[in-house]
């Protein structure tokens, strides 16, 4: 991408995908909630290797090893295991435009790559005592917190979008979901459906 | 209808006939767990024996027939689990549950005798329509076993593997062999077993939740312009935007009408992305598309097609050079996912040498095409420090801007044969970006335009829409795209199948355009094209068929319906007049060549 910093003083408007589903925490009983636009990287690197070493400096955090897990970074972020050779990183604190070509500078020279798919996926946060029992309504990973506690990731299907799923807590009570932004108004509106019940008996 | 120990017969009449080869509960895992089941005769079922090792058996699978008894007996079950896993044991209250009608013993019925004693209309698996009679004549042969009587049956071998036919198949062989359905056990159950799913019966993927509808970033700004959509794989597409009284075929021709006169827009976000970077991401490209890539400067853009090993082609799109070491690949829409796995296992399996990484940015560009002879006006109006000239932006390059903080990709890509940009911009901002497009061509009436006017403007160009005009077993070459093919490159997928000597043929079906001569029928897509024998009649059936229809329009521009077509030996058919059936009639077609407006190219750059 152009390298050239933004310039005006009106930056162009952004839109969100669940924009128009204003109502999407109340419609689940409290426990979704759209999160706003984040920087996201796909990273590629061999583990171990001078790529990854170079993502490491960028980042503040080695990137994870092990399968099925992510790591924070020193800065409020996510670097989460997608592949043996892949990661994804998220940010909010840094924009696009910033983000990539420092890792790309840092990673390409050593055959690695770093792509900005920022726009590529919404993230949802589900909280709270429903949180698990709405992710079981359509999803077969078993979220029980002695095995997916913290720092625990898994891609998966949740009712028929593909889904990143992050473990935030040890209590089974908070989670992020990464949802394609094609399917995110799917996903919110299977949400809802699936908190049906919950609404029905705060109600 | 009669009594079972005779009578007179009534007859009834109906419009539907339930039957039922009698219940038993699923016990397929308890079986294929190696226990032992035996025949319950209060409850007409075979049921599980007594737990195994690690397998406690509760509930309606135990012979249970009652809610209280079920949640009694799962609860139990649970705790004797959770005792010998060594976790502790939460007592949870059982529910309440209204008191379970009263029971009644089965009447174990396996056959009711038909009034005519005939056998062979005494259905014992609905699937296969095998009877009674079959089950007698397996036993007449010898046969004991339900295995053999399966074999030789074929019962309980079709879509629900005996689920309503089993157990009725072993009452009737104790029957007729004289002993007890225990005497003659079932068949063995093998894994997998498939259960029938609660979400077949009772489940929420129903309605707008059937299947995912995927939208684009604009989606919003479609539905307020009153988009009338097409379902493409599980997009959301505008096929074309009707103002108040339009039919589909006046929004078309007012649509492409404007693209070729003035200007249009078109969400093309849906198509499909690959970002591919390293040192070697040209070779892993020329090694897969037919044509060079590694030779593209960074600023360029090329058409290429990929091909099957046979040679046949896959899918095409457009390459962008955006750096010495990376790419940004489009696909077909529907070929996005598809292609990324073709390449991702060409790297894997083939070349894991090549340092290239492959990454999906189909979500993560929005992309617009604006198109027509006022495109210039419109680009250069809303990206004012871009030299939108003809020398200074020429066709098949892109360049870079940024629009008040927001990265935009240019790109000279024409899929109407018009002067015509891409613009692509992260998802984030592509209304922001659309509304500014649409705002700055107002002066020149710009005109959304959905995929039927996109399909219209293409197949005017000749353009091939992979998965329309080809079927698997349509080459390049097939294609009248023989210049798409490197004659340089070494090696390529599917170079070596271009040498077989089928896909040397003269007489493969090639692209051809179809003109019909009344100017006025638009020819059904799929429609076979034949010819009349010397005499002027259609020879005597079976007719040989010469190819088919795949693209049919009505075009604004040539004022009248056109269509393409795969046809035999088609390019040397050009001026010939062969004939297309249309509801009982034929239609006298003109074969042309594939390319029917602007030829020569010229519109291309305004």
């Amino acid at each position: 991408m152009a390298d050239a910093a933004p310039s005006s003083t009106v930056p162009l408007p952004r839109t969100h995908p669940l924009d128009v589903r204003p109502d999407l925490t109340e419609q689940t009983a409290g426990a979704v909630v759209a999160r706003p636009l984040t920087t996201a990287v796909q990273v590629r690197a061999e583990l171990p290797g001078p790529a990854a070493d170079a993502a490491a400096r960028v980042l503040g955090v080695a990137l994870p090893a092990r399968p099925g897990t992510w790591v924070a970074t020193p800065g409020g972020g996510r670097v989460v295991w997608l592949g043996p050779d892949e990661w994804l990183v998220l940010d909010p604190t840094t924009t696009p435009w910033d983000l990539e070509p420092r890792l790309r500078e840092a990673l390409a020279p050593a055959g690695g790559a770093a792509v900005d798919v920022s726009a590529q996926r919404v993230v949802l946060e589900l909280s709270g005592p429903l949180a698990r029992d709405l992710l079981a309504a359509g999803c077969a990973v078993d979220t029980h917190p002695s095995v997916f506690p913290a720092g625990r990731a898994a891609q998966t299907l949740l009712a028929q979008a593909g889904v990143v799923l992050l473990a935030l807590s040890d209590d089974g009570q908070r989670y992020e979901l990464l949802v394609r932004s094609s399917f995110a108004r799917y996903l919110a509106d299977w949400l809802v459906d699936a908190a049906t019940e919950h609404r029905a008996r705060r109600a | 209808m009669a009594a079972r120990d005779g009578g007179a017969v009534d007859d009834v009449a109906c419009d539907l006939l339930l039957v039922s080869g009698g219940w038993n509960p699923a016990v397929h895992l308890y079986s294929q767990a190696r226990g032992r089941l035996a025949f319950d005769t209060s409850l007409g079922a075979f049921l599980p024996t007594g737990r195994l090792d690690d397998l406690l058996v509760a509930g309606a699978a135990a012979g249970a027939q009652d809610l209280a008894t079920c949640l009694r007996q799962g609860g139990a079950a649970a705790a004797t689990a959770l005792v010998e896993l060594g976790l502790d044991v939460v007592p949870v209250p059982v529910p309440s549950t209204p008191p379970a009608p009263p029971a009644t013993a089965p009447d174990l019925v396996w056959t009711v005798p038909d009034v005519d004693g005939d056998t062979s209309r005494q259905f014992v698996d609905l699937q296969r329509d095998a009877t009674v009679a079959d089950v007698q004549r397996a036993l007449g042969a010898g046969l004991r076993s339900p295995e053999h009587v399966k074999r030789y049956t074929t019962i309980g071998t079709a879509h629900d593997q005996g689920k309503t036919s089993g157990v009725v198949t072993s009452g009737i062989i104790a029957e007729l062999l004289g002993g007890g359905p225990d005497d003659v056990g079932t068949t063995t159950f093998r894994p997998p077993y498939t259960p029938v799913a609660f979400a077949t019966l009772a489940g929420r993927d129903r309605g707008q939740l059937f299947d995912p509808v995927r939208t684009t970033a604009l989606h919003d700004w479609h539905v307020q312009a009153g988009a009338v959509w097409e379902d493409v794989g599980q997009w959301k597409r505008p096929r074309y935007y009707p103002l108040a009284g339009e039919d589909v075929e006046t929004a078309v021709l007012r649509e492409c009408a404007a693209a070729r006169t003035s200007v249009g827009i078109l969400d093309g976000s849906t198509l499909g992305k690959i970002d591919v970077q390293g040192p070697d991401a040209g070779e892993l490209l020329d090694r897969l598309y037919t044509n060079l890539m590694s030779s593209l400067a960074v600023g360029k853009v090329r058409y290429g097609v990929m091909c099957g090993a046979d040679g046949m082609v896959i899918d095409d799109g457009t390459v962008l050079r955006v750096a010495e070491d990376r790419f940004m690949v489009m696909t077909t829409t529907g070929g996005a996912a598809k292609v990324l796995d073709w390449m991702e296992e060409w790297h894997q399996t083939e070349w894991p040498e090549l340092r290239v990484h492959l990454v999906s940015v189909t979500e993560q560009w929005s992309a617009f095409p604006v198109v027509g002879p006022r495109s210039r006006d419109v680009i250069g109006a809303v990206f004012g420090d871009v030299d939108v000239s003809n020398d200074a932006f020429g066709f098949m390059t892109w360049q870079d801007t940024v629009l008040d903080g927001a990265p935009v990709r240019l790109a000279r890509i024409s899929f109407s044969g018009e002067l015509a940009w891409e613009v692509h911009v992260s998802s984030w901002h592509a209304v922001a970006v659309w509304e500014r497009l649409v705002e700055a061509g107002r002066p020149y009436g710009i005109t959304p335009y959905g995929t039927e006017t996109m399909h219209v403007l293409r197949a005017e160009k000749g353009y091939p829409i992979i998965g329309q005009d080809t079927d698997g077993t349509v080459t390049p070459q097939d294609l009248g795209m023989a210049w798409v093919v490197s004659k340089k490159k070494p090696d390529f997928v599917g170079k070596r199948s271009f040498a077989r000597a089928d896909n040397q043929r003269e007489d493969r079906k090639h692209l051809v355009g179809l003109l019909p001569v009344d100017r006025a029928t638009v020819l059904p897509e799929g429609s076979q094209v034949v010819e009349l024998g010397e005499s002027g009649e259609l020879p005597p059936p079976p007719v040989p068929m010469l190819g088919h229809v795949t693209s049919s329009y009505r075009s604004a521009h040539l004022e009248r319906p056109f269509a393409l077509a795969l046809l035999k030996g088609g390019r040397a058919r050009a001026g010939q007049l062969v004939h297309v059936p249309v509801k009982g009639r034929l239609v006298a077609v003109e074969v042309t060549g594939p390319v029917l407006v602007d030829p020569e190219g010229a519109r291309r750059d305004g």
